[in-house]
């Protein structure tokens, strides 16, 4: 298959060829979700470098097979991303010295790329993101915080009751509300 | 059957959850219609906007190129297909395993092999070792790429398997066998799986067709056998 034809295939599609070991594949699906995941492993290990560790582990093991994409669990999106979010937990936790960067607003920490070279589904990427951060922001300061803790921190629901001096029954309430709220919002198409 | 409660299963998508709590939501996953059906569709979606929500970033050029890099390399190095034959009957000649540079030695073969055990051959030239195949119903090979602490598993010539159903790895050490991770061939009977632990020598890494993911212990007889030397 040519790559052009290669761009044409949908993600779900594109996957199986990624698991024959065909590169030229891998290479689409880094252009596609390459972004995101970096995105991601920054906004949690909160560094360049670890970021782009990070980044290269979790696609290497999808290039690897050591994760198999299965269409009847979501998207190829939310799977490569669940990916990257646990190695990036087990970076932090591996650098055990290592804060967790939490604040849902932290654009003025991210260190900013040349931008000329943007394309289309870049600038739609971010444009999602930047409504997807917004909706977040409408959640009360104590369900974002336990879900930022959890999500982006890598605590346990044990972990953060102890944290903020809370029971637990209360933090996994606040978790529960919090993310009801996010699947509302989604649900209204935000 | 006792199902996790909603925090619990929310608990567990957001990775919240101890690791007792885990292992005992994902054991209970597989056989449970209910519950993954609340994780995918309710739970999932909602957790996965947690992901998109943060400053999209542009990666920096030299990722993609030491990514591709490995890829390429990788790609090229992976055996060639079997030829295509006629008869069902196996197969001919050496299994040659390609050890990747500093890592550990290897040994794979084609099974259908009492007590599952693999014959191990004698070293190759050329920094490869030659494993002796012994005869299989099927035509299965493959290798086993054995690091620090994980390895690969890449097998050709597997059968097909029915909606659901899983190939299984197992560990197996002394007289104790543990499962590992599990995958589905491709059209052409290719698979890959990664065994993200470190194989100590005398481990064995086996291989069986079971109904889906989930089984403790091996319900079929192992159709591939691998010997970490």
């Amino acid at each position: 298959m040519t790559k052009s034809e290669l761009q044409k295939l949908a993600d779900e599609d594109l996957m199986p060829l990624v698991a024959a070991k065909d590169p030229d594949a891998f290479e689409i699906f880094y252009d596609r979700h390459g972004g995101a995941a970096y995105s991601l492993a920054y906004r949690i290990v909160g560094g360049r470098q670890a970021a782009e560790d990070v980044t290269q582990e979790a696609l290497i093991s999808i290039w690897r097979g050591g994760a198999r994409f299965d269409r009847a669990r979501g998207s190829v999106r939310a799977w490569t991303l669940g990916i990257v979010r646990n190695r990036a937990i087990d970076h932090l936790r591996r650098d055990a010295g290592h804060a967790p960067n939490l604040a849902f607003d932290s654009e003025e920490q991210l260190e900013r790329r040349p931008s000329q070279d943007r394309t289309d589904a870049e600038a739609l990427r971010r444009e999602t993101a930047r409504e997807v951060r917004g909706a977040l922001s409408g959640l009360p300061d104590d369900q974002s915080k336990v879900i930022e803790l959890a999500y982006f921190g890598g605590f346990t629901h044990s972990e953060i009751a102890r944290m903020l001096n809370e029971p637990l029954g209360t933090i996994k309430g606040r978790m529960r509300l919090g993310l009801e709220k996010v699947r509302a919002t989604l649900a209204e198409g935000m | 059957m006792t199902h996790p409660s909603p925090d619990v299963l929310i608990g567990y998508a957001l990775g919240a959850l101890d690791p007792g709590e885990e292992r005992t939501v994902s054991k209970h996953l597989p056989d449970c219609a209910r519950c993954s059906t609340e994780l995918r569709e309710r739970i999932n979606p909602a957790v996965g906007v947690l992901a998109e929500s943060v400053e999209q970033l542009e990666p920096p050029p030299e990722l993609r190129e030491r990514l591709m890099e490995i890829v390429r390399s990788e790609a090229e190095a992976q055996p060639a297909p079997a030829p295509p034959t006629r008869r069902r009957r196996l197969r001919v000649g050496p299994l040659v395993l390609r050890p990747a540079a500093g890592l550990a030695a290897l040994a794979v073969a084609a099974a259908g092999v009492a007590g599952y055990l693999a014959n191990e051959g004698d070293e190759g030239g050329g920094g490869a070792t030659t494993v002796p195949v012994v005869e299989s119903s099927a035509g299965i090979g493959g290798s086993l790429v054995v690091a620090e602490d994980s390895a690969m598993l890449s097998v050709h010539g597997m059968p097909q398997l029915p909606e659901g159903a899983v190939y299984q790895l197992w560990l197996a050490q002394d007289s104790s066998v543990r499962p590992s991770s599990s995958f589905v061939p491709d059209a052409a009977g290719w698979g890959t799986a990664a065994i993200p632990e470190s194989l100590p020598a005398g481990s064995q890494v086996l291989v069986s067709r079971e109904s889906g993911p989930g089984h403790q212990a091996p319900t079929s007889k192992p159709l591939l056998s691998a010997r970490v030397d």
